[in-house]
């Protein structure tokens, strides 16, 4: 583990809220430049809690705990010692409802927002809003007024907003609520677009098909703690401890693993392994019992 | 969570009293707070109201201390203005200016009140929920479609709560340093970016609750039932007698002791 | 009201909102089984929420900015012969997509006797729809909480259940789990069941197909203002029609057309599982490869 890639270091941290209720159980893991994490588990097991602490919205309740950030520029911020805005560069957050976060009349000017306040300069910027745009699937609409979206664009929207800002990782809390199929894969299509181009990213997911096809990486969480964290193939084989909270890896996970065959996360792979099961031999048995 | 609502569940004395008895204490004490500047009858109004909470509803200036320590200041800040400000025989004089003794007495009286009210106020909001205030508003004669607005307004006013703090930490989140900045003139630049997004989306989703009472009947002409009654019960008679004895107290007070630190009548 | 006829019969039925530049829904006819789960399924702009707006009468009671032509029937009354919406909704409830904007009291309770309240229902009767609610939908133990501290899931539950108090028999639904992670999407598909068993007729626009594929007796595939497909969830997602189908249901198509899947289509993964068994250890599959 080469660690000089690592980008939020989260360690051994603890909150709890209200004098009572502990989201986080000591908590420590490292995202990594270049990562796109998926988070998951079921309302209360602490992953929005988690994310929260990446970007300084939430700090660590207990002392030893900390959330250091290290930068492009080789720098270490932790974030217990810093204002929100002033981890703004570094971490972006992108809330679930696309309409808390969405102050501007055009599409350009929301996008300016963010960059503008970190003191970007307007020729760069005008550039910058245009690929942005273009990289969510909105090119062209600098000057729409975001009322005139549709739901799925704002989501897209407010992505780029924060995307535009260039911060080392960009969060995004269920990106694709509330969206049809097609709209989803726009959303996550966007997302992979700016990971393609070296962009870090996190989001928060309850929609196991598109996390098993996007996400490098998939970090499980039980009350509290990280249940299991690894390449969506590796966790999405570990029913049994999936079960234990409601988590259901897609369906072509679970019928590969139903089937007795390895290697099966997507339709495409069910497909290719079945496949290559019916035209082995008969004699050799082509399903597991048990 | 609760909120900014302040009701807290609960079995004390003046939980189970008819809301329509505690709407009458607080018009009661509004009415003797706010019909005299007396410091002996408003010390006495306000030690009463401490007093009656600490009994009826188990709660102590410990819960409101926080409240104190905003009013305490504005009492003084209030007192120094009328003592500047009324004319009369001067308690004290600093640095060649005097201070009235009427002043003083006027200032700490309207400290007084404030603080009777306030107490007053927040006692009931303790006790009594939304869906009380709503129903006694109803039995005591208001519309059903004014009384319900009450209970309507506890409904939607964490939403909107949660809705600017979420509106204001985005801002801070894309770099913005007004949103959270202590400065108010800064800061309230990042509150009105906010309330357009706040009002556009206040608006839609009002239409939106619009149709859904709609669906269920809210607009129906014909009697409505209630569910729930209002029991006028002895112990919410004791209650009112027990405001009437002090009402008269405290205007006895007024008719028959001379003001005090007052020289004659 | 004719108990024989169908429980909805829409023929001919076209929309058109001011200022669009096309209709949202061109001469749709459908005829809706007494008792069914019929759900509707189609991209964003399919016209799904416009057809719900129509049959629960909001199109044109309470939305005026359409212009509409063509018949509903309720139960064999037209829509037309009835005078108000209040009047409509005694006999069809309409539940929409953001529980947050159904909820209009503080306390659950109060929410489920609220419409009862409204209708002038005696209060006796008030009582045991109160108690048969809160035992069928499970929410007995949330009836003195704050309705706003409540998770989308039960909010959402508490709004069926606050509807069927009113003694609907005919229950519309537009994506009631949208909003929703998968618990909260779980309670509403239960809260459906027991409408269905209750012998309510339900219609429900969903994008999670792979819940909706189950227990739905029958699916209409709409896209841009027009129903595309009508028949049972297999006929329906087999077909062009369908934009989005369950993975297992898509992994054998794709096998099916490589001639590898003789089987039933499945359209879960238990189903899956069992099609499979039955065709690798079909002596037919040994004639083929030998």
């Amino acid at each position: 583990m080469n660690t000089s890639d690592a980008v939020i270091e989260i360690d051994n941290v603890e909150h709890i809220y209200g004098g009572t209720t502990k989201a986080l159980a000591g908590v420590s893991l490292t995202i990594r430049r270049g990562e796109f994490v998926a988070i998951i588990g079921k309302n209360g097991s602490g992953k929005t809690t988690l994310a929260k602490h990446f970007n300084g919205l939430l700090k660590p309740t207990n002392t030893p705990g900390a959330v250091r950030l290290h930068t492009k520029d080789g720098r270490t911020i932790d974030t217990r010692n810093s204002r929100l805005h002033e981890l703004a560069s570094t971490v972006g957050y992108v809330f679930q409802n696309p309409d808390r976060q969405i102050f501007h009349d055009t599409c350009r000017e929301e996008l300016e927002y963010g960059p503008r306040n970190l003191g970007a300069d307007d020729e760069a910027l005008a550039r910058k809003v245009s690929e942005t745009l273009e990289l969510v699937g909105l090119e062209g609409r600098e000057e729409a007024n975001p009322v005139h979206l549709s739901r799925g664009e704002r989501q897209r929207l407010a992505i780029a907003s924060t995307l535009v800002m260039g911060c080392d990782v960009a969060v995004i809390d269920e990106p694709t609520t509330g969206q049809d199929r097609a709209e989803s894969r726009k959303i996550l299509d966007s997302l992979a677009h700016h990971h393609a181009r070296g962009q870090t990213i996190v989001i928060i997911s309850h929609d196991m098909a598109l996390v098993a096809e996007y996400a490098t990486r998939v970090i499980a969480m039980r009350k509290g703690h990280v249940l299991t964290d690894g390449p969506p193939a590796e966790v999405f084989s570990q029913r049994e401890v999936l079960q234990e909270t409601n988590i259901r890896p897609p369906q072509a996970a679970v019928l590969g693993a139903e089937l007795g065959l390895r290697g099966v996360l997507t339709v495409t792979d069910a497909v290719r392994e079945m496949r290559d099961a019916l035209h082995r031999s008969p004699s050799r048995p082509l399903n597991k019992v048990g | 969570m609760n909120g900014t609502m302040l009701y807290r569940p609960g079995d004390s004395i003046l939980h189970r009293a008819d809301p329509r008895a505690k709407i009458a204490v607080i018009v009661v004490v509004l009415i003797l707070a706010l019909t005299t500047t007396r410091i002996d009858v408003l010390v006495a109004l306000t030690v009463a109201v401490v007093v009656g909470l600490a009994v009826l509803a188990r709660i102590t200036p410990v819960s409101y201390a926080k409240a104190l320590v905003l009013i305490v200041p504005l009492i003084l800040l209030l007192t120094l203005l009328q003592s500047l400000v009324q004319s009369g025989a001067a308690i004290a004089t600093i640095g060649g200016v005097s201070l009235s003794q009427a002043g003083v007495l006027l200032g700490l009286g309207i400290g007084m009140r404030l603080f009777a009210m306030g107490i007053c106020f927040y006692g009931f909001s303790v006790t009594t929920s939304p869906s009380d205030i709503a129903l006694a508003l109803n039995k005591v004669g208001v519309p059903y479609k004014f009384a319900y607005l009450t209970s309507f307004a506890f409904r939607f006013l964490p939403l909107l709560q949660d809705e600017a703090r979420t509106l204001l930490t985005a801002m801070a989140v894309r770099g913005s340093a007004e949103s959270s900045s202590r400065h108010p003139l800064r800061r309230g630049r990042a509150i009105v970016r906010m309330l357009f997004p706040m009002l556009a989306g206040s608006m839609k989703r009002s239409g939106d609750i619009a149709l859904s009472m709609e669906l269920r009947g809210y607009n129906l002409p014909g009697t409505r039932t209630f569910y729930r009654t209002l029991t006028f019960r002895t112990s919410d008679a004791l209650l009112l007698v027990g405001l009437v004895l002090l009402a008269g107290l405290l205007v006895g007070m007024q008719w028959y002791l001379p003001a005090p630190f007052t020289e004659g009548a | 009201m004719n108990v024989d006829a169908p429980a909805l019969k829409v023929t001919d039925l076209t929309v058109r909102y001011e200022d669009a530049d096309r209709r949202a829904l061109d001469e749709v006819s459908l005829e809706v089984v007494p008792g069914e789960i019929l759900g509707i399924l189609g991209p964003t702009g399919a016209g799904k929420s416009t057809l719900l707006q129509c049959l629960a009468g909001v199109i044109p009671h309470h939305e005026h900015s359409a212009a509409t032509r063509g018949d509903i029937a309720i139960f064999g009354r037209p829509i037309a012969e009835f005078a108000s919406l209040s009047e409509i909704t005694e006999t069809v409830g309409l539940v929409m997509q953001d529980p947050e904007v159904q909820l209009v009291n503080t306390v659950v309770r109060e929410e489920l006797v609220w419409g009862m309240e409204n209708r002038g229902i005696p209060v006796p009767e008030i009582e045991q729809r109160l108690q048969r609610a809160a035992e069928l939908f499970d929410i007995a133990g949330l009836l003195d909480r704050f309705t706003h501290a409540l998770s989308g899931g039960e909010k959402q539950r508490v709004v069926v259940a606050s509807i069927f108090c009113l003694s609907p028999k005919i229950m519309l639904l537009d994506e009631p789990t949208s909003e929703l992670d998968p618990a909260g999407t779980e309670s509403v598909m239960d809260a459906i069941r027991v409408l269905a068993d209750e012998g309510v007729t339900v219609v429900v626009v969903e994008h999670k197909i792979e819940e909706l594929a189950v227990y739905a007796d029958r699916l209409v595939a709409m896209r841009e203002g027009r129903i595309e497909a009508v028949g049972t969830p297999r006929e329906v997602l087999e077909g062009p029609a369908a934009q989005d189908r369950p993975q297992v249901l898509d992994i054998a198509l794709q096998l099916r057309a490589q001639g590898l899947w003789h089987d039933e289509l499945p359209l879960s993964v238990p189903a899956a599982v069992t099609s499979w068994h039955a065709m690798t250890t079909d002596s037919h599959l040994d004639r083929t490869l030998t």
